[in-house]
Formats: C-alpha cells, sequence, structure tokens
C-alpha cells in the first residue's frame, strides 16, 4: 500500500510537467489505489459504509461463485467415502476385485476420462482405506497424482500429502481426513479457477464407483446396502442437473450424460414415503435429531436394472 | 522505459488486488474448515470433498438440496469472514419444512445434525443483513466417524 502512496505522491507533485503527458500514469494509479482499498477491505465490518462507497468484489470473484449453480441451485453429492463406510457397517467384506486397476490410469487421454477416473479412483482410495488396507490405498495414489497432475490439480495432491499419507498410513482416521482434504482443495481450486466441469466430473466418477460398489454388495443379498441404493435416487437428480449445466461436449461425454438420464429413469421406480416428526434441538450440545421417517421401496427387477446400467456407466469411464 | 516500469509495477500491484481478493475466499473456507473439527471428542468430520461457496449480496440467499443418510450424523459449518455470526443458514425437509434455523441459535457458525432415517434437505444459506451486507459465504458438510 505504501509503495501506492508514494508512487501518487510523485505523480501529483511532478504537475510541473505537462498534465496530459501523466494523466495515463494518474488515472492507473487511482484505480489501483481504489481497488486496493476495496481488495484489503476483505473483512469488513457490518456494514461500513466508508468514503469509497459500500464494498464491490471484483467481477472475477462474482463470476466464479457461480460455479455448479443453477437457477440459484448448488448441487450437492454425497461422498463416496461415506459410501464405502456405509457398506462397510453393512458387514460386507473387502473385494479388491471391485477396484478399477491402477494401471488403467495410464490409458486415459481425454479430459473426461481422466476427471471421470479421478472420481474413481478416489472413492477406490476410499474403500480400500476404510477396509485397512494400507498397502492398496498407498498404491492408489500414483494413479490419483497422475491424473491429479493431468486435470491441473496436483497441487492438492502434492508431495507434503504423500509424507503425510505414509507417516500416517497406519491411522485410518488421518487418512480419511487427507483424502478428503485432498478432494476438497482441488474441487475448490476447479471451481475458483472456472473449471467446474473438471469438478463435476470428478464428483461423477466418485459418485458411479461408490454405486457400483453398493450394486455388488447389494446382488450378494444384502438388504441394507440395497436400500442405501434406492436412497441416491435425488442425489442422482442432482448430478444429472449438474452435468447439463456444464458447458462442455465430446461424444464421451454426450454418451455418459445419456446413460446417467437412462439410469434417472430407472430410479424413478424406487418409490419413497416420507412423513415429517419433529426435530429435536439440543443447544449446548449444538446437535439437533432430526426424527422424520422416509421408506424407499425398490424391487429386486429394478435393483437388477440400475446395476446393469451402473455396470455399463462405469465401463464408459474406466474402459 | 521509466514509464513501462511503472506500468509493470501497476499491473503487478492489480493482479495482487485480484488475488488478495481470492485469498480472501480461500481463507473463509480454511475458518469453515476449521469448523469442521470444533469441539469433537472421540470422533471427526470427514468432509464431503466439496467447498459450497457464493457471492451474496443484501438479501440473496443460495440454496442447495443435499441426502442425509439415516444412522449418520452430519455436521454444517458456514463462514463469511472472522466473525462467527455472519451467515444465517436454514435446513428444510422435502415439503419445506423448517427443521433448523441456525438463526435461533445465535448463528452459530456450525452445527450437528443426527439423522434417523435417511433424509432429502434444502439448506439455504444467506448474510445475516444486520451483520454483513455482501460478501463470499461458504458452506461446508462433513460426515462424522468415530475415532478407533
Amino acid at each position: 500500500m505504501s509503495v501506492i502512496f508514494y508512487y501518487l505522491r510523485r505523480l501529483f507533485k511532478a504537475n510541473k510537467k505537462p498534465f496530459m503527458k501523466h494523466r495515463f500514469e494518474q488515472i492507473m494509479l487511482s484505480t489501483v489505489l481504489v481497488l486496493t482499498l476495496l481488495g484489503s477491505c476483505e473483512e469488513p465490518e457490518p456494514i461500513v459504509e466508508g468514503p469509497l462507497g459500500p464494498v464491490r468484489v471484483p467481477v472475477e470473484i462474482i463470476e466464479n461463485s457461480k460455479q455448479f449453480d443453477l437457477n440459484g441451485q448448488i448441487f450437492s453429492i454425497p461422498s463416496p467415502v461415506q459410501t464405502a463406510i456405509l457398506i462397510k457397517e453393512s458387514g460386507a467384506d473387502f473385494n479388491e476385485g471391485l477396484l478399477n486397476p491402477k494401471e488403467q490410469a495410464d490409458e486415459y487421454s481425454t479430459m473426461f476420462q481422466k476427471a471421470t477416473n479421478l472420481g474413481v479412483y478416489g472413492a477406490d482410495l476410499g474403500y480400500a482405506t476404510i477396509y485397512e488396507n494400507t498397502n492398496i490405498s498407498l498404491d492408489y495414489l500414483t494413479p490419483v497424482r497422475k491424473l491429479a497432475s493431468e486435470v491441473g490439480v496436483e497441487n492438492a495432491f502434492n508431495e507434503d500429502l504423500i509424507e503425510r499419507f505414509s507417516a500416517n498410513s497406519t491411522n485410518q482416521d488421518s487418512i480419511l481426513v487427507f483424502i478428503s482434504e485432498a478432494y476438497q482443495s482441488a474441487d475448490n481450486y476447479l471451481k475458483t479457477n472456472d473449471k467446474s466441469y473438471q469438478a463435476g466430473l470428478i464428483l461423477a466418477g466418485g459418485w458411479i464407483e461408490a454405486l457400483h460398489f453398493s450394486c455388488m454388495v447389494a446382488k450378494n443379498g444384502n438388504e441394507d446396502v440395497k436400500f442405501r441404493i434406492g436412497e441416491q435416487k435425488s442425489t442422482l437428480k442432482s448430478l444429472v442437473a449438474l452435468l447439463h449445466s456444464l458447458d462442455v461436449n465430446g461424444d464421451d461425454y454426450e454418451e455418459f450424460v445419456i446413460g446417467m438420464e437412462e439410469l434417472y429413469a430407472s430410479f424413478d421406480q424406487v418409490s419413497s414415503t416420507y412423513t415429517y416428526r419433529e426435530p429435536l434441538t439440543y443447544p449446548g450440545d449444538k446437535l439437533t435429531v432430526i426424527n422424520s421417517t422416509n421408506e424407499v421401496d425398490i424391487s429386486d427387477e429394478v435393483l437388477e436394472i440400475i446395476s446393469v446400467q451402473v455396470a455399463d456407466l462405469r465401463e464408459l469411464i474406466i474402459q | 522505459m521509466k514509464l513501462s516500469a511503472k506500468i509493470i509495477s501497476i499491473a503487478l500491484l492489480f493482479s495482487g488486488v485480484v488475488s488478495n481478493a481470492q485469498v480472501t475466499c480461500d481463507s473463509i473456507a480454511g475458518i469453515a474448515g476449521n469448523y469442521l473439527n470444533k469441539g469433537t471428542e472421540n470422533s471427526i468430520y470427514i468432509s464431503d470433498g466439496q467447498v459450497y461457496r457464493a457471492f451474496l449480496q443484501d438479501d440473496e440467499s443460495a440454496e442447495f438440496s443435499t441426502t442425509f443418510f439415516g444412522g449418520s450424523t452430519y455436521r454444517i459449518a458456514v463462514s463469511a469472514g472472522q466473525r462467527e455470526d455472519y451467515v444465517i443458514f436454514d435446513v428444510l425437509d422435502e415439503q419445506d419444512m423448517l427443521l433448523f434455523t441456525n438463526a435461533d441459535q445465535g448463528n452459530a457458525p456450525y452445527w450437528d445434525f443426527k439423522v434417523t432415517n435417511t433424509i432429502q434437505c434444502k439448506v439455504q444459506t444467506r448474510l445475516d443483513p444486520n451483520k454483513k451486507s455482501s460478501g463470499c459465504a461458504i458452506l461446508l458438510i462433513g460426515f462424522e466417524k468415530k475415532t478407533n
């Protein structure tokens, strides 16, 4: 800031010279001064009206805030790590055969493949970690880092993460936090740098992979997981809307979106009955217990159709 | 030559301003991130991996739908700056029944939700007009995992 005042003092003192000669510099520096003051007002006290008028944020920030924003709606997709936790809690065993082979990462050439598979490998990483398969988790960091670099989010998966990962490889909780923070950091970076396309595809890839885990487990008669699949109907609706909001084209992307719409048509046959129950709030614990009930009905036939469609969509991504 | 040097300096300063404002939104995300694991014992909240951000002015609000899975506990953390009470958020069910508003809890910057059955929720976020008129608002969602 002092540098700007220094330049301003010098320029405005130099008015012995013809005015026009310095006018451009004066305008430029004044602009910089105003913008710098606005930028430094990033933490304004409540509604302070300064001499410069109301605080405004540069257009770039406003534009960047529109990520995943469609008609005022922001999309939210549940974490694939949480799906893996729910699968484990249902009593299902770990199955390494469900993972996308890590060597496949070398085969992906389009941005669609790279971004969706970054999501797929993130879900694989979470699944292996939940079941405390440390060696597999460490192995899957390699394709994750490779694809992260190619998608442009290598900073989120840098050497520091690898060191923290290795140093805490026996601490499942720490690893889960590192994975989630890395994906959160990547999501933040992509959204603020006008790359919502990649961010959306990472989420879509992770969601399909987690649903693939669930379908494979439900196939073996796990009723808990079967209902977890039925509960994904609204998430899929958000995901389809998200995919439509992304400004992108390409054969693989279009085929994927059509497949997701067909999947939603199948999910539309999943019915649910919601009943409101009054929630209870415990201010001392900063906790609200939501007691409403929701009964999901998904037939074996519909589950079978969904499983086939999910397998096809996954194949489209990982092939 | 002298003029060019000044213009370059100006350009650098200008880019610094934009970057500074960007850092602001990022630093708010950092504050919200700290709320995600504040005051927890025997458990951690794992982020869903997404950062929900919106630039809000006056009475504008941002809304998103999310699924809360039954048998889980979630934490919603919000921030729009260093003060804890800038942001108001409401949680509504699929029938638009209000399940919670932090406005009743002094605009608490984070709150936990224990969910009995899987439900679809809408979360609406806005700035408290008495405390902040415009700015970047960040919302994070984490799910609870008991520590081993």
